[in-house]
């Protein structure tokens, strides 16, 4: 085990992560789980189909006890993953009665045929919902839902919680202009607040994120390397 | 009215203009709506808490459009929130006014490339007062309304509506003293004088 946090060694129990490892890989071989270990955290890669009986299962295990949904996100691998598998949906378990924190990870995209000419607007495959699991799964599906543009199949109420009422697209995708799409304004020959098409009048600039100052593991950036999001993305 | 004390002292009452008094009592009894929409609402509190005390200008927060003669937009505004903005300001009677809180409501501020921020709380609503910060200081909102007490006591609140023909105030050359004619001193120069 690494000594980069000691504190949280010593709070930590590793025997028991261990064990729960074990645990994990013998149970859920069967239905496609794949446990790795990072940082003394636990992560069960998941097919999707299999998620709701797994996760049924490690709430009502008495090895396992994952009662609680402490969240649900997920994450956008435009450019690194292909689109099949662009998005991972993430879960993250707390089992109290044994003190264990556990990550589960799904991946979905586009399937072939549901490629759209606008990814922006296009749905990713559905991921089975959680919501009777855990009621929790409600609102952070909507979120999900929301930001990224991933449905959840059987979710009792997936509408928008976040963006703006007819909110077109998903701001979490690494594909949306941060400008978005529409500005709002107030009209005063109409006398309502409407919407118009976003208009930037100076010109964006590109900022380099990277530290200017040399490291052990920060060398610094060539000159001519370009880091910037969009270019670097679409390379 | 150079000196209304004196005025009062030697007549025992006052003359000046109904202007000016409706617009002193109007800046005298500025009723903010409490507009919190993010971090700026803290300093806000703070400047009506009892260490600046906006009591002392009158300014008593309200928790009602309906009761509010100024909107302080507090915080970033977002698409979401404009509508409802706009639509408050709408309830509040005139004369109402706006002060805009720090940056984001001044401009966007931090979140001004952001898809969901009005970039600017001028693009919904007429805004009177800029105090800029990030979040700024409850003195420099209480320095703010003070700002918007000296422009609406600027105000013509007649002559804007064709009450007044012409201009009620008409420039008076100033006095043009004769050769050898005693000045008055002013206070600084009499003192000086004396320590000559």
């Amino acid at each position: 085990m690494s000594n980069l946090a000691p504190h949280i060694d010593t709070a930590l129990d590793v025997k028991a992560l261990d064990k729960l490892k074990t645990y994990l890989e013998k149970t859920y071989k069967a239905q496609g789980g794949i446990v790795t270990s990072d940082r003394n955290e636990l992560t069960l890669h998941l097919p999707k189909k299999s998620l709701p009986a797994v996760m049924q299962t490690l709430r009502d295990d008495a090895q396992t006890r994952f009662t609680q949904l402490m969240d649900l996100t997920a994450v956008d691998w435009l450019g690194k993953n292909k689109l099949e598998e662009r998005f991972h949906v993430v879960y993250h378990l707390l089992s109290l009665e044994h003190n264990l924190r556990l990550r589960v990870i799904l991946t979905t995209g586009y399937s072939a045929s549901g490629k759209a000419q606008k990814p922006d607007t296009t749905l990713a495959d559905p991921v089975p919902s959680l919501q009777s699991l855990f009621p929790a799964a409600t609102w952070y599906e909507r979120e999900v839902f929301d930001m990224f543009g991933i449905p959840f199949t059987d979710a009792q109420d997936l509408r928008r919680i976040l963006t703006d009422y007819g909110f077109q697209g998903h701001p979490l995708r690494k594909d949306f202009p941060v400008f978005g799409y529409e500005e709002v304004f107030f009209n005063e020959a109409t006398s309502q607040v409407e919407y118009k098409a976003v208009d930037m009048p100076q010109e964006t600039r590109f900022f380099n994120a990277t530290s200017p100052w040399e490291g052990v593991n920060n060398p610094t950036p060539l000159a001519d390397e370009d880091n910037t999001f969009p270019n670097k993305a679409l390379k | 009215m150079n000196d209304p004390i004196a005025q009062i002292k030697d007549q025992g009452y006052l003359l000046t203009s109904v202007e000016d008094v409706v617009n002193w009592a109007r800046a005298g009894s500025l009723w903010p709506m409490t507009f919190g929409l993010a971090c700026c609402a803290v300093e806000m509190m703070h400047s009506a808490a009892s260490r600046y005390d906006l009591d002392r200008f009158g300014t008593m927060f309200r928790p009602s459009p309906r009761q509010s003669d100024v909107m302080i937009i507090a915080g970033t505004l977002t698409n979401k929130m404009a509508p409802a903005l706009r639509k408050l300001y709408e309830q509040m009677p005139e004369p109402r006014y706006v002060i805009s809180m720090g940056s984001c409501a001044n401009g966007g501020g931090y979140y001004h490339h952001s898809y969901a921020v009005v970039r600017g709380a001028d693009r919904i609503v007429p805004v009177d007062i800029y105090v800029p910060g990030c979040p700024p200081t409850a003195e420099a909102l209480v320095y703010g309304i003070l700002q918007l007490q000296r422009k609406i006591k600027r105000q013509r609140v007649f002559a804007d509506k064709g009450f007044l023909q012409p201009a009620r105030r008409t420039e008076v050359a100033p006095y043009a003293y004769a050769e050898g004619e005693a000045k008055p001193y002013s206070s600084l120069e009499m003192h000086v004088k004396e320590e000559a």
